[in-house]
């Protein structure tokens, strides 16, 4: 068993390095133009180099800044709304359509209008990714606290305690798994829509390295900024799936 | 039980409707009082008017129909690629194994970053939103595929391998009918995925389509317009998974009829 495990991560190992290996000698040769796509061996000193002494640390400062400040609006509105669409029935169900259908909808496409209020600041950036994320947070805590098994209550009540502390005792705990799905989805909107904006208005951090590399025509640095970008949201969803692990 | 329920409107649907008509309302006064965004909010009604201006100009159509065969032929690409290679990576366990996590990680990414590399590729008309579309709607189609394909329960390919039946036979008889449910929740994500990816690399950069519009008005700072096409594309995109609903709920009622 686990020596089939290891086997599968050989494998996958060995056919990514082969698929750069192949790519590296495709582009030495010239099979690809190497105008279109950097070496690999290229990408990642060219990455290296940005690390070190280039603009990478800060601009990813920038990218997370964004995004902290994103997430954080993001599960404050979430929070409030999500507790008072489970308070106010009615309202909850009206609500949870409405949010379904935004949520559905291609929300991202209206960042130019975030542009024409905020101007092109981080600001806009803010606000793109605080829209994306909010949306499943407050889902999660509405249907979080809606599910709560009844039985719970009832003890509780039993218990003579009074409705707060039935509230932070009981149901926020047994809430805590599908309001931490809906932080988990409401981060990764968060990060996909921030680094969305700032390519595509070419605002902030990393989104912006990877425009503006391409339109100075640094191929060598675009392909850096896009091996950041997808290593970066690669170590977030890890993390998330550990952390809800941990939660469940 | 529910006797006058034709002519009952459910409180949910009068807090929808109340909702949104205050949302209308709030805007027009937000635009009319001109206290918090001078000039930046255009009055709804002006908008309205804009959207009627839209959709009676000969350009309009023009760029609808680009984004439509971009959106047409992303969408078909990401769905032939998604669906084989689901199917392959679902059958193949082994080689699932191997690209699950590779796939499931990239999918996460934002896939608009690799646009460049699209418009590098396939030019800076209709390719490259076609191969943005494709890569943005690839991702949740393979993996509702690879899901389905998994959970198929092993006892059928044994009975089909009893029955000898060919490889081909086993896709289309055994695999098609079993992660049909899954296929159209693919399909249906994947399609959403596609419109987003396509208007994104539109506005981005390009010399037609509708986010190309959207765009251009932004920098003419006509912006009654610029609300006017964005309100358009998300209605297109309402109407687009709308239809994508239909269509699925058509199929499926077949399957139903299939399988009993």
């Amino acid at each position: 068993m686990n020596l089939k495990k290891h086997h599968v991560i050989a494998v996958r190992g060995l056919t990514v390095f082969l698929f750069f290996l192949v790519l590296e000698i495709a582009v030495a040769k010239g099979t690809i133009n190497p105008l279109i796509i950097a070496r690999p061996t290229a990408m990642i000193l060219s990455l290296y180099g940005n690390i070190v002494q280039g603009e990478i640390p800060k601009l990813f400062l920038t990218t997370m800044t964004e995004v902290s400040a994103a997430f954080g609006l993001a599960a404050l509105i979430g929070f409030l709304l999500g507790y008072f669409l489970w308070r106010y029935e009615y309202l909850g169900l009206a609500y949870e359509t409405l949010l379904g259908a935004l949520f559905a909808s291609p929300l991202v496409l209206v960042y130019p209008i975030f542009l024409v209020i905020f101007g092109r600041s981080p600001a806009a950036v803010v606000a793109m990714g605080t829209l994306a994320g909010f949306i499943p947070i407050t889902l999660g805590v509405r249907d979080g606290l809606a599910q709560v098994n009844r039985t719970f209550i009832r003890v509780g009540k039993s218990l003579n305690l009074s409705n707060r502390a039935i509230f932070w005792r009981i149901q926020l705990p047994a809430a805590t798994p599908t309001i931490f799905s809906g932080l988990r989805l409401g981060f990764t909107y968060t990060l996909v829509n921030v680094i969305g904006v700032e390519f595509l208005a070419e605002i902030g951090g990393l989104g912006k390295l990877v425009s503006a590399a391409y339109f100075r025509f640094q191929i060598d640095t675009m392909y850096g900024g896009i091996l950041t970008i997808i290593i970066l949201t690669g170590i977030f969803i890890y993390l998330t799936y550990r952390i809800q692990g941990k939660v469940k | 039980m529910r006797k006058s329920f034709a002519f009952r409107i459910s409180p949910t649907v009068t807090i929808q409707g109340l909702s949104i008509i205050a949302f209308i309302f709030a805007w027009e006064g937000i635009s009319r009082s001109g206290l918090i965004f001078k000039d930046l909010v255009p009055p709804f009604f002006t908008v309205l008017r804009q959207i009627t201006i839209l959709l009676l100009s000969h350009d309009f159509w023009g760029h609808l129909k680009i984004s439509l065969y971009e959106i047409g032929m992303g969408f078909l690409l990401a769905a032939l690629i998604g669906v084989s290679l689901g199917l392959f990576l679902g059958v193949r366990l082994f080689w699932g194994e191997v690209f699950e996590p590779i796939i499931l990680y990239l999918a996460a990414t934002p896939k608009i970053i690799f646009f460049p590399v699209c418009i590098m590729l396939f030019g800076l008309d209709a390719g490259s939103k076609v191969a943005i579309g494709a890569l943005s709607g690839f991702f949740p189609i393979v993996i509702s595929i690879l899901t389905g394909a998994r959970e198929l329960n092993p006892i059928y390919l044994k009975v089909a391998r009893s029955f000898k039946a060919s490889p081909f036979m086993t896709y289309f008889k055994v695999y098609f009918p079993a992660i049909l449910r899954h296929l159209f929740s693919g399909l249906r994500l994947g399609l959403g995925v596609t419109v987003i990816g396509t208007f994104l690399g539109e506005i981005k950069l390009s010399r037609g389509g509708l986010g190309f519009m959207a765009i251009n008005f932004y920098n003419q700072f006509d912006l009654p317009s610029m609300y006017g096409i964005i309100i358009v594309i998300f209605a297109l995109a309402g109407l687009v998974n709308a239809l994508m609903g239909i269509i699925l709920a058509t199929f499926s009622r077949y399957r139903h009829t299939l399988t009993t």
